[in-house]
């Protein structure tokens, strides 16, 4: 029996036919995915170009690209980019993966970009490519998330232990100062989230609350979330309390409130759309936002300061430029939610 | 019934990795242009080359290169692991999971002041057992390889979950030759991580196709009932490539250890499909007996370029995978028409 292909009943032609179609396909959505800029835009971007001499490319590389709490970040890294009219990239990895994210990052640094806005995932691991990067004359800041051992001139974001503190002592009162609470995380291992634990932990206990556990949850994914969240609720029915700590957390703790008709006050954390409404509606008590799309638009426009103008370093306590936290309740949750509707998902 | 009439010496005696290859005539004229299997990947690299330098005047800097072969580095390890149990007929889609799993180990011990050789050894260690673990279930219990290693990808990334606390591990004291030469150490620049994975993958195909192992692996991917039959032992030398898998997977989690100074526990996490997208587009048939580490390298190169192209343009990033799809269809779709017709990768077996 001499071997032979197997019989899959499809002809070479019409095989041939059906990979003709689909990279038809693929190449009709890639070329819809890109956007055009508007011709005013293109204009002025030209017009910044001729006055430099070359193009003016810097780049924000984002840990997870997928989480919907960056993108009021990439908006405002956006706007700050068509404003100064320089080429403005955003890039990152959508699944956390720190290995891809530095190889990205250093083919920016090689192919001159003048300044990369770092939202790091794992702190340690950024130190000596920042490093070489600020060696190489490339301006490094971080946002959201820092990386304090490295070489990055500044980190724009919130004094998270100061406002989870905040947060925890809202929460406390609204509990009525005694009982349970639960945390929860969306980025175990992010300094960040490590450092709003360490507030949260310290607010509550100073409220007088007890921690139950601090819980991991998966923000890019909300059906995830919601799972996640009702789990927490069944393995604690005497909670009193539950703080979550991330901007999905918060929306799917407000949703699992409502479905279950629950009453345990909830204090959660950004100001996610969803969230916002959830205030509105009464599921959610409250909610401290750390000003996302400032996260974005700040540092672009520092880093332009610095690459292109040359002035000089801001000198900061710790290089650490922290930002006002919003606090949102249902007295003010109307001027929120007509701000952040453009960043509605 | 008669018996099979086997011809042993055509199975023994030929060089070729195409046990009982079609006669030369019958093969296409693109495939007879190129004197060896990885012609065609090779079009493919040069294209993407050719489409970058013309491109962006950054692509053909040295320091861009050097940064692509930074990129597949740690997939690298992973994918001459995949791939010689691939070509063997065997697979391994748990290297992700054994990635994280011998990181935490060798982090785990650096933070807690053991020896950097005791951590290393450790972490290499775990490698090769979770590779033991997935060649005695697959081999000796006969479990199928791909339903073993999709269990153990998920006990050995829970594994490391819980090692870990969930979260990633950091906090490790100096040292210097660990952290400072191997991790951030270079020649120019090319870092020595890179020169150690390539000279691994040197010596991988160096063994594939200089050796009786080698040939071995060939013969059993090919065709493992006349392996048998002439006397090679199918299920040892499978057993011994997924140790082999395991172990590489191990070094590239060692390894960026050593450059990351951390380890987290969902590190790796997806690297087994796009390890299997670069040994597929490098030539490696998914069922066995074809194949080379130099196949395997230059489908990781053509997934490289296209990832630093993808920065490069400016295009986002979430177009990553989608283009790496498109490739491995385009790459499937040409090997499939360049070998159509038996294209000589099975050994003929005749009854009379």
């Amino acid at each position: 029996m001499a071997y032979r292909k197997s019989d899959t009943g499809i002809d070479r032609r019409t095989f041939g036919k059906a990979m003709a179609l689909a990279g038809s396909a693929a190449a009709m959505g890639f070329a819809g995915g890109v956007s055009p800029a508007s011709a005013a835009e293109e204009d002025w971007k030209a017009w910044v170009k001729s006055y430099y001499g070359k193009p003016i490319k810097m780049a924000v590389t984002c840990y997870n690209t997928t989480n919907p709490y960056f993108v009021p970040t990439k908006v405002g890294a956006e706007d700050a980019g068509a404003q100064l009219g320089i080429d403005l990239e955003w890039t990152g990895v959508p699944d956390g993966n720190t290995v891809s994210q530095i190889a990205q990052f250093q083919q920016l640094v090689n192919t001159g970009y003048e300044a990369i806005v770092v939202i790091p995932l794992e702190a340690d691991a950024w130190i000596a490519p920042i490093k070489k990067a600020t060696d190489a004359g490339v301006i490094v800041v971080t946002s959201n998330s820092d990386s304090p051992d490295s070489a990055r001139e500044l980190f724009f974001g919130q004094d998270l232990v100061g406002a989870a503190v905040v947060q925890g002592e809202m929460l406390a009162k609204l509990a009525g100062n005694k009982g349970n609470v639960a945390l929860t995380n969306c980025a175990p291992g992010l300094l960040a989230l490590d450092l709003r634990i360490k507030g949260a932990k310290e607010g509550v206990t100073k409220g007088g609350l007890n921690v139950v556990n601090v819980y991991n949850t998966n923000p890019s994914d909300m059906a995830s979330e919601l799972a996640t969240i009702k789990d927490i609720i069944k393995a604690n029915p005497d909670l009193s309390a539950l703080m979550p700590l991330c901007g999905p957390d918060t929306a799917a703790a407000g949703l699992v409130r409502k479905e279950m008709n629950l009453k345990q006050p909830i204090v959660g954390t950004d100001l996610m759309y969803q969230t916002l409404e959830l205030i509105k509606s009464g599921d959610i008590n409250g909610t401290v936002g750390q000003q996302p799309y400032l996260q974005g638009y700040l540092p672009v426009m520092y880093c332009y300061q610095r690459a292109i103008l040359q002035a000089p370093k801001l000198e900061l306590p710790g290089g650490n430029y922290f930002m006002a936290n919003e606090i949102v309740t249902k007295d003010n949750v109307d001027t929120f939610l007509i701000r952040e509707k453009r960043f509605q998902g | 019934m008669t018996e099979p009439n086997l011809d042993k010496r055509t199975a023994l005696s030929e060089p070729s990795p195409d046990l009982g290859t079609e006669p030369v005539a019958r093969r296409r004229i693109f495939a007879r242009l190129f004197q060896f299997d990885e012609g065609g990947i090779l079009l493919a690299v040069l294209l993407f080359f050719l489409i970058g330098t013309f491109t962006n005047q950054y692509f053909l800097t040295l320091s861009n290169l050097a940064g692509i072969l930074q990129s597949m580095t740690f997939l690298g390890f992973l994918a001459i692991g995949v791939g010689l149990a691939l070509i063997a007929g065997e697979i391994d889609i748990s290297v992700g999971s054994v990635y994280a799993l011998a990181g935490i180990v060798t982090a785990l011990l650096l933070h807690n002041d053991y020896p950097v050789i005791l951590a290393v050894l450790a972490g290499l260690a775990t490698g090769a057992l979770c590779g033991l673990v997935n060649g005695v279930v697959a081999q000796v219990i006969d479990v199928p390889a791909i339903v073993v290693t999709l269990a153990t990808l998920g006990v050995y990334r829970a594994l490391a979950l819980v090692l870990a606390g969930g979260s990633p591990v950091t906090g490790m004291p100096d040292a210097p030759f660990f952290f400072d030469t191997l991790g951030q150490g270079a020649v120019g620049q090319v870092s020595l991580i890179t020169i150690l994975f390539l000279v691994v993958a040197v010596g991988a195909e160096i063994v594939l196709r200089n050796t009786a192992f080698g040939f071995r692996v060939f013969a059993v991917g090919s065709n493992d009932i006349a392996a048998r039959l002439v006397g090679f032992h199918v299920e040892r030398i499978r057993l011994l490539l997924l140790v082999f898998s395991g172990l590489m997977a191990a070094l590239s989690g060692v390894c960026s250890v050593a450059y990351l100074h951390t380890a987290g526990p969902t590190g790796g996490t997806g690297y087994e499909l796009t390890v299997l997208a670069a040994t597929i587009i490098g030539g490696v048939q998914l069922t066995g007996g074809r194949g080379s580490i130099i196949g395997v390298l230059l489908g990781l190169v053509v997934i490289g370029i296209i990832q630093n192209l993808i920065v490069l343009w400016g295009i986002s990033p979430s177009w990553t995978q989608g283009v790496s799809g498109v490739v491995l269809i385009a790459a499937v779709t040409v090997t499939w028409l360049t070998r159509r017709e038996g294209g000589g990768t099975r050994l003929t077996v005749s009854r009379s």
